[in-house]
Parts: C-alpha cells; structure tokens; sequence
C-alpha cells in the first residue's frame, strides 16, 4: 500500500466513523419518541403565548426529524429529535412558570379582597 | 489511480495544512460557549431563592453541558444548543416550583385570614351577647325599681287607706258615744218628766198607728228629744202585756239628698227602736225600717207639709 492509497482509506474511514458517531449509543426511532413523549407533555400543560410558540418550534423540530429519518439521515434525525425534545420541555416548562405565575397573582388578589372584606371591613362593621 | 479517488485525495491534501487552525478556533468557541453554560449554572445554583428546586432539569441541564463539553466536532453545535435549551428549562422549572411554593404560602395566608375572621366575629358575637346581657340586666333592673315604686306606694296608699279606716272608726265611735251619751242624758231627762203621755195614735188599714212628730228629734239628729222618750215609754208600758209585732217606719221630708234623707229616717227607726227595747218590749217583736222621703202624708211644698211628712210611725200589727 503507497502512501496515496493509504491517506485515502484514511479519509473514508474518518468520514464513515464520523458519520456514525454522532449516533453512538441510541438511534433515531428511540430520540423522535422521547421526542414525541416531550411534545405530549407540553401539550398537556396547555401552554400559551411564548410557551406556545416555543411548542410550535419543538413540533417543527420533531416532524424535521422524521422527514431526516425517513431520507436516511440518521445522524441528523437524532439531533433534531433531541432539540425537538429539548424545546418541549422548556414549552412545558414555561408553561408552568405562567400558569404559576397566574395562580400566585390570582391568589394574592384574593387573600387582599378576602382581608378587606374580612378583616378591614368586619373590625370597622 | 481512479480520478474520482484522485480528485478526493487532491481535496483532503489541499484541506489538510489549514484544518488545525480552523479546528484550534472551533474548539475555542466552543469551549467558551460551554464555559458560559456552565456559570450559568451555577449562578441557578447559587440562586437562594431557586436552591434545590427544579433537581431533575438541573440534572438534565448538568448532563447536557457535560454531553456539549466532549461532544465530537460535528456535534458541538447541536449540543451547546440542546444545553442551552435544557438551561433554560431548568431556570423556569425553578421558577415555577418557587411560584408554587408561593401559592401554597397564600394558602396558608388565606386559611390565616379566614381563622382571624372566624376570630374576630366569634368576638364581635361575644361582645354584642355581652351588650344584649348588660341591656336586658338594665331593664331588669329598671323593672324592679319600678316595681319596688310601685309597692313603695301602694304601702303609703295601704297605710292611708288604714289610717282613714282607723279615723272612720274613731269618729264613728266618738259619735255613737256622744249618741249614748245624749240618749242617756234624755232618758235621765225622761224619768225626770212625769204622767207622759204615749205618742197621737190614728189607725192605717185597720190597724193601730202611733206617730212620733218630727220635732222629737234634734235638727238633723236622730236624737230623741227627753218628751220623745218618756212619750216611747209610755207608749212600751201600754205594749207590755201583748205580743203584737211592732214595725217602726221613719220618714222625711223631700229636702235634701234622697240617700241622706234615707239614712237618717233609719237612724231615727232605730232610735225610737232602742227606746222600746230599753223600755221593755222584746226586742224579737220590734223591727225598725227607714223609708227616707218615699212616704209623706202631706205636700213638702210647705213648712207644715214638710214637718207632717217628718215623723216616725209606730204600727201595731
């Protein structure tokens, strides 16, 4: 084997390993489902306003990495699928964070009536 | 050589000299921007507030920074990507579990302010049942002194009244002593006058009529004058001996009121009754009536009708 002939198995060795590592240890079928769970999840938490356009990104994600499995790009479909799931749970995330933001402002206000109606109102009466 | 294989060899020769420059580069960026995930890490840890909230995105996080910090050169991107999302998550995860940490605090605060309202109207009730109870013990106590008034004087007018009566009695008995005492003092007069004659006899349906004229009485008096009594026992001794029931009406003239002219016509009965009594006649054959003004024998138009119509009547029946 010349020194020519030996680069060139060199280079297709590190471009057939290389486009396989980035899939070492999962494969796409099992990231788009985690992917999927992720995006069942957020939807359930019902998100909206940014919450629900960081679900719309993680949809588009998920359905980007079925169309890369279904063209073969395994290596690709994986990152997607991860990044889909990633955005989910920051959708659901979010989601959480308004709802509990909500819920404590709404509480607030009711603890405030509740004192003066109760309290300020019932000493005074 | 192929000249396909050529053709890739010539690229992978041509690319070779400036690869580890612009790989030196790459990684520099990238380790920077892992660097910069990392503290923002541990700033979310070192946040007070968010301390121990949100453990499984952190750990998601954690992992996913430490997947980007040796991902392969291809990956880098796609990873730091993925970290920061994770990152993000974690942050708002914590967040979102302090919020809800907070609303479990207003409900505490809340059941708090219903406890002391709870409080308050149970002390708000206890202080109105107190006010109601010092109202009704005033009332009750207005009452009693009422009460008490009431019975104060109702004791004074008790006392009044049996002061009246015990007057009325007084009186009543100062006047029938002053009566005995004049009846007496007639009788000690009649015995002093002899050979008196009875009282005018007439007949009234057959049977005896004596009459005792108007003037054997005082003034407005039912005492009988010392001529009238020794005249009544005269008038006894001749009754004496028989057993004839004897009816004494008395009578008066139409002047004056109707009631006080009825009183003393019976007074005056009486008066004459006594006498015979005292005289010796039983006292089961007498019976004294007054008739006031109902029976005159003449009109009380005149001062001589009128002393006609005065007059005790003696009937023998």
């Amino acid at each position: 084997m010349t020194l020519s002939s030996l680069k060139i198995h060199l280079a297709l060795v590190l471009v057939l390993t290389g486009g396989q590592a980035g899939a070492a240890g999962t494969t796409p079928a099992v990231e788009i489902a985690a992917a999927e769970q992720a995006v069942a999840a957020a939807e359930r938490a019902q998100p909206r306003g940014d919450a629900g356009g960081t679900l719309a990104r993680a949809r588009t994600q998920l359905e980007l990495a079925r169309t890369l499995l279904a063209k073969r790009k395994q290596r690709d479909a994986i990152a997607s699928a991860q990044a889909a799931a990633a955005t989910a749970d920051l959708a659901r995330s979010q989601a959480r964070l308004h709802a509990a933001r909500a819920e404590v402002e709404s509480k607030a206000a009711r603890n405030a009536d509740l004192r003066r109606r109760l309290l300020v109102n019932g000493r005074n009466g | 050589m192929r000249p396909f294989a050529l053709t890739l060899l010539m690229l992978v020769l041509a690319l070779l000299p400036a690869a580890p420059v612009q790989a030196q580069s790459a990684t520099e960026l990238h380790e920077r921007a892992v660097a910069g995930l990392d503290a923002e890490l541990r700033a979310l840890d070192a946040d007070p507030s968010l301390a121990d909230l949100a453990g499984l995105e952190r750990l998601r996080a954690r992992q996913a920074i430490a997947d980007a910090r040796v991902a392969k050169r291809r990956d880098r991107g796609h990873s730091v990507g993925v970290a920061r999302l994770r990152l993000q998550s974690a942050r708002a995860a914590a967040e979102a579990e302090l919020l809800g940490e907070q609303s479990r605090q207003l409900d505490s605060e809340r059941d708090q302010i219903l406890v002391e309202a709870s409080r308050l109207e149970a002390e708000q009730a206890r202080v109105e049942a107190e006010r109601l109870r010092l109202r009704s013990l005033a009332r009750e106590e207005a009452a009693e002194r009422a009460e008490a008034a009431q019975w104060v004087a109702l004791e004074a007018a008790g006392a009044e009244t049996a002061q009246a009566r015990k007057l009325a009695q007084a009186r009543a008995f100062e006047a029938d002593l002053a009566r005995q005492e004049a009846e007496l003092a007639a009788a000690v007069a009649a015995d002093e006058i002899p050979d008196a004659s009875p009282p005018p006899r007439g007949t009234v349906g057959g049977r005896p009529v004596y009459t005792l004229a108007g003037n054997a009485f005082g003034s407005g008096s039912a005492n009988l004058t010392a001529q009238a009594q020794a005249s009544l026992r005269s008038l006894a001794a001749q009754l004496r001996g028989g057993s004839s029931a004897v009816a004494i009406e008395g009578h008066t003239d139409s002047q004056g009121a109707d009631a006080a002219n009825l009183a003393l016509s019976r007074q005056r009965a009486e008066a004459v009754r006594r006498v015979l009594e005292d005289a010796g006649l039983p006292g089961a054959r007498l019976k004294a009536q007054g008739r006031g003004e109902s029976a005159p024998v003449a009109e009380n138009t005149s001062a001589d009708g009128r002393a006609r119509n005065r007059r005790v009547e003696i009937v023998i029946n």
